[in-house]
């Protein structure tokens, strides 16, 4: 190293600084594409999915809304609400799950969920129907609601 | 004039006499188990309102309600300050919530009574003239 001469150093260092600059560029771009990427796919995926979601989970709150009017109250007109409410939520979940760019394991979370959900409704509709033809059989079916009202607790469509 | 004013005062005092001669009528009874002879008007609304499931001593008590009838009514009136639908409506809201359970209904004094005796912690009513053996009856504070 002793041996260069002046010139050569000279170049020697513009040439490690060319490299860095080199070097540091092609990182950015690398960067660039990655957060371009990922903002792509927070417009076209997760955001929509999200407002899909929103959507979803206020169904569900109109849903449980339209199942205690009709329990609580005897509001035959509850159970019919509920019922076009779920199939709003079941429609919403399922236009999450067909978003393309969802993360795979986000896209599983969802059909659960409107596995699950159908199930709910399905159940729902029908102790919930049997206690409003029959007001007198709620003592007799008060475990069942209650597991109903658990389940409600517990599954939470925003996971 | 004079007279219309008199009959209208004796009418109002007959229908409070009634309505006090009504909300007499009622005793709760609790099964001998119970420590205390007495409850305070607080707990027992918290009782048959499931918001509380013991009394201030510490006794877990449970609800045990008439289906129907004048001393059903004159109860829920007295104690509870509800309306029998109000009350309906409100264990139905319980049990879709999963907060509560509906409770135990009868549908006699008798039944009442018999069930009030053999079930430890239970807590009811009865009409004044109905008879109270195997019971205590529990005066309200």
């Amino acid at each position: 190293m002793s041996k260069l001469n002046i010139t050569a150093k000279i170049w020697m260092s513009i040439g490690v600084f060319v490299l860095g600059y080199v070097l540091s560029t092609i990182l950015g771009q690398i960067e660039g594409v990655a957060t371009e990427s990922t903002l792509r796919q927070t417009s076209e995926a997760i955001f929509p999915a999200a407002q899909k979601t929103q959507e979803a989970e206020a169904a569900f709150q109109r849903v449980v809304k339209g199942f205690a009017d009709a329990v609580v109250t005897q509001d035959k007109g509850g159970l019919d609400r509920a019922a076009e409410d779920g199939q709003a939520m079941l429609a919403a979940l399922n236009s999450v799950a067909a978003i393309p760019g969802l993360p795979a394991d986000r896209s599983e979370q969802v059909k659960h969920v409107v596995q699950s959900g159908g199930d709910y409704l399905t159940e729902a509709h029908n102790l919930y129907g049997s206690v409003l033809a029959d007001p007198s059989s709620m003592a007799q079916k008060q475990d069942q609601i209650r597991a109903l009202a658990s389940y409600r607790r517990s599954e939470n469509l925003a996971r | 004039m004079r007279h219309l004013r008199g009959h209208i005062l004796a009418g109002v005092l007959l229908v409070m006499a009634a309505g006090t001669a009504q909300a007499s009528d009622v005793k709760i009874i609790a099964n001998p188990g119970l420590a205390d002879a007495s409850v305070s008007s607080e707990d027992l609304k918290g009782v048959f309102l499931a918001t509380k499931t013991s009394l201030a001593n510490g006794s877990h008590v449970e609800p045990v309600l008439l289906k129907s009838g004048a001393t059903h009514e004159a109860f829920l009136k007295q104690f509870l300050g509800k309306s029998d639908s109000a009350l309906e409506t409100y264990y139905r809201s319980l049990v879709f919530t999963g907060k509560g359970s509906m409770p135990k209904t009868v549908a006699s004094d008798a039944e009442m009574v018999s069930y009030v005796a053999k079930t430890k912690g239970a807590i009811g009513y009865v009409s004044g003239a109905a008879p109270t053996e195997g019971v205590k009856v529990v005066e309200v504070k």
